[in-house]
């Protein structure tokens, strides 16, 4: 009788990698080596891009105090497009308030008492970040968070943007920046942003490329920059706007990835909405637009994910909104047995097995909280 | 000796095979030997732990995707799925295990990918005590370990 354990080991990891990530849950559960092979950071870092493999994106987002996953339906033939179940933690209990990054599989996720989770929405792993001792909530400070993967240092790195001096204008005149590590488990303190970081923006850094992005502007002439965090240097640097846009003001638009770009929203007030696409990311001269009119003028926009070639999932008014690229089509989104769902702080997350522990013990190094 | 442009593969239990060298150099494994030593060229080729029953299903598979890689009009894609479908179909569980391991070896890539893939499809969604009697896996973990193993993935379930 053929056995699978006598085949060589990478002959099981091409066969395994192979299979949805429900099936990987449960072969863990076969015996020792496989729960060992399918638990390994490598195997779990190859199954998120091995050839053919093609793992299902979700939706993710707050509803009232719940965490709520949105699956699209597949089946041609069903009335819903899609579907949408709680998102529930074993052994923990909280109220939600907003999801501030995606990236591999892994979530961020703040709740109301403002602490900071990093979850695996798929496999229900939870992990609490400590708070940075010297990030201290005064009540009058505002954060603006970034998740990413550092693939330099393979490593997974939260961002936060701290303001805690709102009185001037709209724009905050000092803001520090801290990394935590999620391999070393540490904040560090790098200093402040050469950037204002407009209070129009309070939505969380968009990750891409390596970098997260922000709106923001110069400190000097107050001109509008996408300012973009690179994880592996540490250091922000500019990625170019819309030559179109009006350089000195676009600080009121909303930054977003469709399709693996970087792309800026612009919501006119007047029955349209500009989506810019910058097809090749760092090149000025990619950038594209598409326009969503018959608009209400108070209608605000936001795209939250690209669903195949031709739709485009959207954010309206805080319910989700399919736009049809090709027929330029607006329309409320079906949602079984959800006929008005109230959303906040939507993001798109790819199913994994990535996990927020996924150093192993041996590979887990504690440095101490320091200043840099 | 095979005449000019074949190859004279040899099975383990000696079976010898001619067929042509676009054929045998489907495998990376042949194509290097070949390329680095003109004797194999000339003379037989030994292709180690694999059997006459398993060599002619891999010279079957080669043979149809050689044809094709050289004349797409003849052979469509279409034909070729349909091709790679009804191959793997068509074995039963130990020849599918001996072409995964002797495509491993002769590093056929294509045929390689279309055997995993198939395998994966075999055991999607069965439940591990169903992988274990498939596969003929013996459960090593004590009930405790199995219940704290359990515990750890009720997402899966």
């Amino acid at each position: 009788m053929a056995n699978l354990a006598s085949l060589p080991q990478e002959l099981i990891s091409n066969i395994l990698l192979r299979l949805p990530i429900k099936s990987i849950g449960q072969f863990r559960c076969v015996s020792k080596p496989l729960c060992s092979l399918l638990s390994d950071p490598q195997f779990i870092k190859t199954q998120l891009t091995a050839p053919g493999v093609d793992n299902p994106e979700k939706l993710i987002f707050v509803l009232g105090s719940f965490l709520l996953a949105l699956t699209f339906t597949s089946n041609g033939n069903s009335n819903n497009d899609a579907s949408v179940k709680e998102i529930i933690f074993p052994q923990i209990q909280e109220r939600w308030e907003n999801v501030v990054g995606s990236c591999n599989g892994l979530v961020l996720v703040l709740n109301e008492e403002h602490n900071v989770f990093l979850a695996n929405p798929t496999t229900l792993e939870l992990l609490e970040i400590p708070n940075f001792s010297l990030a201290v909530d005064s009540g009058n400070s505002f954060s603006w968070y970034g998740f990413g993967y550092d693939s330099a240092s393979d490593d997974y790195k939260i961002v936060t943007l701290l303001n805690s001096d709102m009185g001037i204008g709209d724009h905050c005149a000092s803001t520090i920046v801290d990394v935590y590590s999620v391999k070393m488990r540490a904040w560090r303190r790098l200093g402040n942003s050469p950037y204002h970081h407009s209070l129009y923006d309070l939505d969380s850094g968009v990750y891409i490329n390596g970098a997260i992005h922000w709106l923001a502007s110069f400190a000097v002439g107050n001109f509008s920059v996408i300012a973009a965090f690179d994880l592996a240097s540490e250091e922000f640097k500019e990625v170019q706007p819309p030559s179109a846009l009006d350089k000195g003001n676009f600080k009121c638009n909303k930054l977003v990835v469709l399709k693996g770009c970087l792309g800026m929203v612009v919501n006119h007030f007047n029955g349209q909405t500009d989506v810019w696409i910058m097809k090749e990311y760092g090149m000025g001269e990619s950038w594209t637009k598409f326009t969503i009119d018959g608009l209400e003028h108070f209608d605000v926009l936001k795209p939250i994910y690209q669903l195949g070639n031709e739709v485009v999932v959207l954010d309206k008014n805080c319910e989700f909104a399919m736009y049809n690229l090709k027929e330029g089509t607006l329309r409320d989104m079906v949602i079984a047995d959800n006929p008005d769902i109230f959303i906040y702080s939507a993001m798109s997350f790819v199913e994994s097995l990535v996990s927020p522990r996924f150093y192993n013990q041996n590979e887990e190094q504690h440095i101490p909280e320091d200043e840099v | 000796m095979a005449s000019k442009g074949n190859l004279t593969l040899k099975s383990c239990n000696g079976k010898e095979f001619i067929v042509e060298e676009k054929v045998a150099v489907m495998s990376t494994t042949i194509k290097n030997m070949v390329d680095v030593d003109d004797s194999f060229a000339q003379g037989v080729i030994p292709i180690i732990g694999v059997d006459g029953k398993i060599l002619a299903k891999l010279i079957e598979y080669c043979k149809e995707h050689a044809e094709a890689d050289e004349d797409e009009e003849v052979k469509s894609e279409e034909y070729l799925k349909k091709f790679d479908e009804k191959f793997v179909d068509e074995l039963n569980l130990n020849d599918l295990y001996d072409l995964l391991k002797a495509s491993n070896y002769l590093e056929i890539t294509k045929l390689l990918n279309l055997l995993c893939q198939k395998v994966a499809s075999m055991i999607k969604g069965k439940k591990p005590e169903e992988i274990r009697r498939i596969f003929n896996i013996k459960n090593d973990f004590t009930p405790e370990e199995e219940e704290e193993i359990n515990r750890q993935n009720p997402w899966a379930f």
